[in-house]
């Protein structure tokens, strides 16, 4: 099973590369039969990196350990659910299952592409599958998850054990998945420059592509964060590690890139722009490939160093080339527009502005990552640059662009007049104001919490003061609200989808603000029977038990919560400290009481003895809110991705 | 009449630009929990050295914990906030401090970013201008 | 187990050729 896996991934790539050359001299020749088979081939890859993919989840499944890559991530009392897991945990396996989502997404782009845009999508096709070729080749020559080994060990090594957790077969899976996905918005580009009719057809089909690719990405690091906040239990949920970072600038720099392609369907402006954007993300992305496969920088994320790294550098370095030349050699055409920016009070260049902020923090962030070694090349010093460095850089910035999400959608088309600024914004800083008045007596009184929760409030006013307007205005005749609302979100599925992402994104920096500004700690020894009391908590610690699965043993904390001021209501959680002989590692689980207000978290130090512990309690005030933007984040982005009715020519 | 519409320009934009300033350098200022515990405080401003980029705050290795406790010994001593910090980075060196401290070079690991932000705004402004004039 | 596989990898071997060629060979049979 192991050769057939490999051989097929050989097959595969032949075809790539067939289908890539058939792809671009059908183009440049306009020959239909070399697109027709450069379209089969393009296929059956697919076909082949799924069967190739089926192989080595076969070999998993059947603790085949002649393989080495199933020795080492896999174990005889693994259950059958964590080999998925165990599929992707590797660097081999991981670049596998990279490659499936990529052809996987490449099929369904080609095959549910609308048909006005269909037929100038051959050079697109092509780049995709040089990108399919490489991957093929990585995995071929540099990666292979097919080696065996001529002894076989009886039992493997088992999976990392951090990985056990059910959020493991969600965050790893959705963010590789997000980083891949770039590739497809970035062909899409490449092949409206390639276009030289300079057709409007390209707009929608890139919006679509950029927002599941933003999506997708986006729940991957929020996943994440979540992950790291219930699982590794040390309180926190965002550490400004660099695999995270790397995954954060590409995201930042598309949210930048999906609403400048706004502009560009409305105004036929910001073409160059929209194109720096398109491959700065996708080069971003392969520098996350290239760093967390290798890469100079130190992370808990990495997979160990290998020359396969060094592979992934030179992709980057081709593709950043190639990014630039195509951007030079198309550069007279890009920047042939017939329209301008008329006013700084407009749509147009609040998004810009938008779009250099975003941009500028993902290079700040970047800076941030590489600094270390451009400190150690440099200065010869060797430093860290961790999260007090990221907050105080990046914070202010986020700030800024949380304004501007409440101004920009005020502002119209090409030009608005100050008055009709004022006058739309006027109500909004009025309520703010009181607002903010109402936050400083309650005792906000920092500056920078403060001015943040105050321009949240804004950018809510905003959105909120719209849409009661929208559904007013349709409810001519009845009393129940709930329709017309739903009529009104419907009516513009764009504008009002954007409008959810917005709600989702302020609910996100609303509990940012407060876990950052507010949390409170308290480092403290406590006996079984013991009862704290820590803020409004009663706390009583009710036992330890001591638990044994297999080689692994868990040692958890059983804790009861209640409030002062309501103490029959009780809450049982439980905090836990998992020990894997085989990886020597103890793995820890904090328990959490949430309410939207706060969350009460407790993270077991360490067990003295069996009466004994000392904890860490922690109050993570808002920290709900982090988590209930990611389902408003999807919601959001359904209603905008969500087809017109209207048939179109 | 232009010499009004001139003082209400002004006005309005010398506003602006107070307001991004006093947001901009508020990123100098402190930014942790002024509440906190102190050592809470430094768990976030110091690494663990051995545990692959994590600050103390974020580490539950044994060496984290050693070091967590040395932290409150030391505050216990009466140790202040800076005493500490050199003392860990007397034994383990600069590395051990989560973010470049404000000396020699390292002035760069914030000059640049804030560079980059005073220009990028200007390339923006400039960039309208010529677009309105053009 | 190996053997059939061998079968199978060598049918998929065969038929992707003969698919991406079939256009080709179709656009000779029109032209006769």
């Amino acid at each position: 099973m192991n050769n057939f896996g490999f051989y097929i991934m050989i097959l595969g790539l032949i075809l790539s590369l067939h289908s890539s050359l058939f792809f671009f001299l059908g183009e440049i020749k306009n020959r239909k039969e070399l697109i027709n088979s450069a379209k089969r081939s393009f296929y059956i890859v697919i076909l082949m990196v799924v069967i190739s993919s089926f192989s080595l989840i076969y070999s998993f499944l059947a603790n085949d350990f002649s393989n080495i890559y199933v020795a080492n991530h896999s174990s005889l009392d693994m259950n059958r659910a964590l080999t998925l897991v165990a599929f992707y945990s590797g660097n081999e396996g991981s670049l596998l299952y990279i490659l499936f989502i990529h052809v996987i997404l490449s099929g369904i782009m080609y095959k549910f592409s609308p048909s006005n845009i269909k037929s100038k999508l051959n050079f697109s096709c092509s780049i995709l599958t040089i990108i399919t070729s490489f991957y093929l080749f990585a995995l071929i020559f540099f990666a292979n998850p097919f080696e065996i080994s001529e002894f076989i060990p009886l039992d493997g090594k088992g999976i990392n054990p951090l990985l056990r957790h059910p959020g493991m077969y969600i965050h790893p899976p959705l963010l590789m998945s997000g980083l891949a996905s770039i590739s497809i918005p970035f062909v899409l580009c490449q092949g409206s420059l390639f276009d030289k009719t300079n057709s409007n057809n390209w707009h929608t089909i890139l919006r679509v592509w950029c927002l599941i690719s933003w999506a997708i990405l986006g729940c991957g690091l929020l996943i994440g964060a979540w992950w790291a906040y219930t699982i590794l239990g040390w309180g926190g949920y965002w550490s400004w590690d660099p695999i995270e970072n790397v995954g954060l600038m590409p995201w930042l720099v598309l949210t930048a890139l999906i609403h400048s392609i706004m502009v560009e369907e409305r105004r036929g402006i910001f073409r160059l722009w929209n194109i720096i954007l398109i491959s700065l993300t996708f080069v971003l992305a392969l520098l996350g490939t290239f760093i967390n496969r290798g890469g100079p920088v130190v992370s808990v994320h990495s997979f160990a160093a290998s020359t396969l790294g060094f592979l992934f550098l030179i992709f980057m370095i081709v593709m950043t080339f190639y990014s630039v030349i195509s951007i030079i050699f198309n550069y007279k055409n890009l920047t042939n527009n017939k329209n301008k920016i008329e006013s700084y009070l407009s749509r147009e260049a609040s998004l810009l502005l938008n779009n250099i902020l975003l941009v500028v923090t993902s290079l700040v962030i970047l800076w941030g990552v590489i600094f270390p070694v451009v400190s150690i090349i440099l200065n010869d010093t060797e430093i860290s640059v961790s999260a007090p460095y990221f907050d105080k850089t990046a914070g202010p910035i986020f700030l800024f662009i949380i304004i501007l999400m409440g101004i920009g959608p005020i502002l119209s088309w090409r030009m608005t007049t100050k008055k009709a600024t004022i006058f739309r914004l006027l109500p909004s800083i009025i309520i703010t104001v009181i607002l903010g008045l109402y936050i400083y007596i309650s005792g906000i009184k920092e500056f920078f919490p403060f001015i943040s929760f105050v321009s949240i409030f804004f950018v809510l006013t905003i959105i909120f003061r719209e849409w009661i307007g929208g559904t007013k205005s349709r409810m001519i005749n009845s009393y129940n609200p709930i329709p017309s609302f739903i009529t009104m979100i419907v009516s513009n599925r764009g504008r009002n989808g954007g409008y959810v992402v917005h709600i989702a994104i302020l609910a996100l920096a609303f509990g940012v603000v407060g876990t950052k500004f507010y949390d409170e700690r308290l480092d403290i020894n406590v006996s079984v029977s013991e009862e704290i009391e820590f803020r409004s908590y009663s706390i009583l610690f009710k036992e330890i038990k001591q638990e044994f699965i297999g080689d692994n043993s868990i040692t958890k904390a059983i804790f009861e919560i209640s409030k002062i001021t309501d103490l029959s209501k009780k809450n049982k959680i439980v905090a836990m400290h998992s020990y894997y002989p085989n990886y020597n590692q103890i793995s820890v689980r904090s328990a959490i009481l949430s309410t939207p207000v706060e969350d009460l978290y407790i993270i077991p130090k360490d067990f003295i003895d069996e009466n004994n512990m000392t904890i860490r309690i922690a109050i993570n005030p808002l920290a709900w809110w982090i988590w209930i933007s990611g389902p408003i984040l999807i919601l959001g982005t359904l209603i905008t991705l969500w087809p017109n009715k209207t048939k179109r020519n | 009449m232009f010499g009004m519409i001139y003082v209400k320009k002004l006005k309005l934009s010398y506003l602006i630009n107070i307001f991004i300033l006093t947001v901009f350098f508020s990123c100098i200022l402190p930014i942790e929990n002024s509440e906190e515990d102190l050592y809470i405080q430094l768990e976030k401003e110091i690494m663990c050295p051995v545990c692959d980029g994590q600050t103390l705050d974020q580490s539950q290795s044994l060496i984290a914990e050693d070091m967590k406790n040395t932290i409150k010994e030391k505050i216990a001593q009466g140790y202040n906030k800076e005493d500490i910090k050199s003392y860990f980075v007397t034994r383990y060196g600069e590395s051990v401090i989560a973010y470049p401290t404000i000396k020699g070079f390292n002035i760069f690991a914030y000059l640049i970013p804030i560079l980059g932000l005073i220009c990028s705004l200007f390339i923006f402004g400039f960039y309208i201008r010529k677009e309105k004039l053009g | 187990m190996e053997f059939i596989l061998s079968i199978i990898f060598l049918i998929l071997v065969i038929s992707s050729t003969i698919i991406i060629l079939k256009p080709f060979i179709t656009r000779n049979k029109k032209n006769d």
